[in-house]
């Protein structure tokens, strides 16, 4: 007995090792015992189907009910509760989430919670009746939560902020659409707001102070086509896109004053970008205008030295995620997968009003920037919560990620083959296949 | 044995590190200085603004002001350096010396407010107004909502107030005189009520939290086989569909001899449908709008529906049909589509455009106005109507309307032919 459980370790082992080591485009299937052996790294958070909030490590082990009071509707007259949005705060102890709740004939609810891995410390920041929530981003600091919310009454976007150990949220700006970066000593945010397709003078590239009564400062060039700006993690530098003197779109490296320093490329289209972790470099795509969203070649360039470029291998992709050690980059290639026409099907069309559902998919592959290599992970259908966020992949970079802390591994949220919706794993090594850990819509990994 | 448990241990978790990534950076955050704006914020926005304003407004003569001057002296104020309130007052009295409604200026406060406050619903009387500081200053309704505190203390539209809790309306107030209307809900207020053709009387309303609604109303001119269809203040989301209805009722079975389209009380132009309206009556080009520096031309493909495009129209205007339906109304008396009865309009024609300013204020600027095909400047001159009838709103009622009698005369008088419309209608104009 004890030589055949020192064999079956033997085994074991053996296989971790070639699993480690494997060459590139060998997949192995994925086996139970590594889902127990393996090293943990963090939590991963997610919004399970029956709309609460949860949490698990990779492993789909030390699974905790944040909430378990949802209700999905089964009329549309039905009472209802449900959870969304969950959001890690930077010291990954706490997780925030959105909540919505309400009934035929009542006023519907919304709030923000803020509670503790495990689920044992809930409490409610933030709650209203007039403005419903829908995208959280924690302060550097931790200390408070600046978040997007829609004005029911006349349809506008308000961004607010509210302290997390309790107080008042105030409202600090409106615009739509609306993004923005905290600075890294969340003293100041530099927004990127207003200005839809019919009024471009409506936008605003600005900083807000923080500091009670909100002080806004315009900065002086002429915003050229992008979503997110983006603060380097060391605070010493700004990233944003501008319209040169000659006309042309550029990507800049400004102070945290805003003073451009350095134009670090020139791009047709529309552009969205992202600092490496340890600040040293900055990854892009720039291509179509997807309103929103781009899709385009990913070019990941020094920081320092401009001219030090590599180029992903795809062309057409639609976002990016920075891996926490800077070493690699984990992006989405779309595809759309046309139904198979059943016979007479052209026929069926013709006569039915219904559009063909039309399937996207998602390659997701993994892009090591030190050797400039490429490498195909999966191709998978994410679930729609997924889909919804990856044209503002630029702005949930900025608060969230789908990486592991440790690098090896992302989360995401696809549906399986029997179209249920899951959360899985997959190693960034593209050496084993995704793995599935639960029934789930949109998952994220914690910071730490 | 147990140290054989630990060695695999150890083994396992180097083996499970095997090919990792290598070390995790941390960013190490650092403190960003406090901006230091050079030039100061405020002399930035007041450059910013008026540079907005001499780059774009649409006129460029700017109706004789001096705008160059006016930058060099409101400038130096600027710089002397203003608080808040100071620097709004300053910019307030710059875009005061244009004409009124050329620029909008709003703090960032103020725009913050914007987003947040539903403007649809508020506290008051529940009734659209007008001002009117001639012959004597008082407030027009409109149109008064249904259910409202204005219609459950039997006001109704054409009826005029003349005070409020016994103070007169003043010319001086303008349509700020709506803050002395609207109040908390619950509260009272007595207003001397004029209905048209009668004494003034008081009315005691108690204001409540109303919505604006109102919606196009109409029906048949009796014996005369004439459609009237009452536009509301504002535009609203179904305008365009219930239009087309409206347009299938009245021609239900009949031949309509005429379609009288008030446009009267039309004074919110903001979200009109222009296009699909003109298209439903018109065809072509019918006029530009224009920018500093560019032209669009206005060409729609007209759409028969219900013989929209073959029925006569007579279009009521006066001084509140102002935007969008003001264009509407000058657009088809120049493509000879229609005959224009009632007042001259304001020529509030103008297109808004919003700017930002570095301190997160805004300004509107009127950037686009309209020119008819035939040239003229409705935003100068404003619409002047074929058949001019000397009768306000607050002087005219449903019963007793003379202005939309002249339209019924003009569409009566019209020579009955079997060529088009804008045809008889010349040749009806001609005759006098």
């Amino acid at each position: 007995m004890k030589r055949t459980g020192l064999g079956l370790i033997g085994g074991v082992l053996l296989s971790l090792l070639i699993v480690g080591c494997l060459p590139e485009g060998v997949r192995v299937p994925q086996s139970p015992l590594l889902r127990s052996l393996e090293r943990k790294a963090g939590l991963i958070a997610y919004v399970g189907i029956d709309g609460n909030i949860y949490t698990m490590d990779q492993g789909g082990g030390r699974q905790r009910a944040i909430t378990d009071d949802a209700k999905i509707p089964e009329t549309a007259a039905a009472e209802f509760r449900l959870y969304q949005s969950p959001a890690w705060s930077p010291d990954s102890r706490r997780i925030a989430f959105i909540g919505v709740r309400g009934a035929q004939d009542t006023p519907g609810t919304a709030s923000i919670f803020v509670a503790s891995p495990d689920g044992a410390e809930r409490r409610e920041v933030f709650t209203s009746q007039e403005r419903v929530p829908f995208y959280l981003y924690w302060s550097p600091d931790g200390e408070r939560l600046s978040f997007l919310a829609t004005v029911i009454a006349t349809g506008n976007t308000v961004l607010q902020t509210v302290p997390v150990s309790g107080g008042e949220a105030q409202v600090v700006d409106a615009g739509q659409p609306y993004y923005w970066v905290w600075s890294p000593d969340s003293r100041r945010m530099l927004i990127h707001a207003g200005g839809e397709a019919l009024t471009p003078s409506a936008e605003r590239l600005a900083f807000l102070t923080l500091n009670g009564e909100v002080v806004e400062e315009g900065m002086t060039v002429r915003p050229a086509r992008f979503q997110a700006p983006a603060w380097s993690p060391n605070g010493r530098r700004l990233l944003l896109a501008a319209r040169t003197t000659e006309g042309k779109s550029a990507l800049l490296l400004a102070d945290p004053q805003g003073a451009v320093e350095k134009e670090l490329a020139t791009f047709e289209g529309t552009i969205a970008f992202g600092w490496s972790p340890d600040s040293k470099k900055i990854a892009y795509i720039a291509g179509e205008d997807q309103q929103p969203g781009v899709v385009g070649r990913l070019t990941v360039i020094d920081a320092e030295k401009p001219m030090a470029v590599k180029t992903a291998q795809e062309d057409r992709i639609a976002a990016f995620f920075w891996s926490p050690d800077s070493r690699k980059i984990a992006y989405f290639v779309p595809s759309v997968l046309s139904p198979t026409p059943e016979p007479n099907q052209a026929e069926k069309s013709a006569r039915s009003e219904q559009p063909q559902q039309l399937t996207v998919l998602l390659t997701l592959h993994v892009f090591d920037v030190q050797r400039g290599r490429d490498r195909r992970i999966a191709t998978f259908q994410p679930t729609s919560q997924f889909l919804g966020i990856l044209p503002y992949f630029d702005q949930y970079q900025r608060s969230a990620t789908i990486w592991s802390p440790d690098s090896r591994n992302l989360v995401l949220p696809a549906y399986a083959s029997d179209g249920k919706p899951g959360i899985w794993v997959v190693p960034a090594s593209g050496a084993m296949e995704m793995r599935y850990l639960a029934d789930g819509l949109l998952a994220f990994w914690s910071w730490k | 044995m147990k140290a054989r448990w630990w060695f695999l241990g150890v083994f396992l978790s180097l083996l499970l590190n095997a090919c990792a990534s290598g070390e995790r950076a941390s960013p190490t955050p650092t403190i960003s200085p406090m901006p230091t704006p050079t030039p100061p914020l405020q002399v930035r926005t007041f450059e910013a603004l008026w540079s907005a304003i001499q780059e774009n407004y649409v006129y460029p003569d700017f109706h004789g002001v001096d705008w160059q001057a006016i930058h060099k002296e409101y400038l130096t104020r600027v710089e002397a350096g203003l608080t808040a309130d100071e620097f709004g007052e300053v910019i307030r009295s710059m875009i005061a010396r244009l004409p009124s409604g050329a620029v909008v200026w709003q703090t960032r406060a103020e725009r913050i407010q914007q987003a947040i406050e539903d403007t649809r619903t508020y506290e008051g009387i529940g009734a659209y107004i007008a001002f009117r500081a001639t012959p004597e200053p008082r407030v027009v309704l409109l149109s008064v909502m249904p259910g409202s505190p204005a219609a459950e203390a039997g006001l109704q539209a054409h009826d005029s107030i003349l005070a409020i809790d016994g103070v007169p309306i003043r010319v001086d107030e303008g349509e700020t005189v709506v803050q002395r209307i609207r109040g908390p809900a619950g509260s009272q207020a007595t207003l001397r009520v004029r209905s048209p053709g009668r004494s003034p009387r008081d009315v005691q309303v108690t204001r409540a939290r109303v919505t604006a609604t109102d919606v196009l109303r109409g029906g048949m001119i009796p014996r005369a086989s004439i459609g009237y269809l009452l536009f509301p203040p504002a535009p609203y989301d179904e305008l365009g569909s219930d239009m087309l209805n409206s347009l299938r009722v009245l021609s239900d079975g009949r031949e309509l001899n005429g379609l009288i389209l008030d446009l009267r009380i039309a004074t919110i132009g903001g979200g009109w449908p222009l296009t699909p309206l003109l298209a439903l009556f018109a065809n072509g080009n019918l006029g530009e709008i224009y920018t500093r520096t560019s032209t669009q031309t206005i060409t729609v493909e007209g759409q028969d529906v219900f013989n929209s495009q073959r029925v006569p129209l007579a279009i009521l205007i006066g001084p509140d049909t102002q935007g969008a339906p003001e264009i509407f109304a000058a657009a088809l008396q120049a493509a000879g589509r229609a005959v224009l009865v009632g007042l001259p309009t304001p020529g509030e024609v103008e297109g808004i455009t919003e700017f930002a300013l570095p301190d997160g204020s805004r300004v509107f600027i009127a950037t686009s106005s309209y020119r008819t095909p035939d040239g003229r400047e409705i935003g100068l001159t404003g619409v002047t109507p074929d058949v001019t009838v000397n009768a306000d709103w607050d002087a005219v009622t449903i019963e007793d309307d003379p202005v939309r009698d002249a339209a019924v005369r003009a569409l009566q008088e019209m020579p009955r032919r079997s060529s088009g419309a804008s045809r008889r209608l010349r040749e009806w104009s001609a005759q006098g």
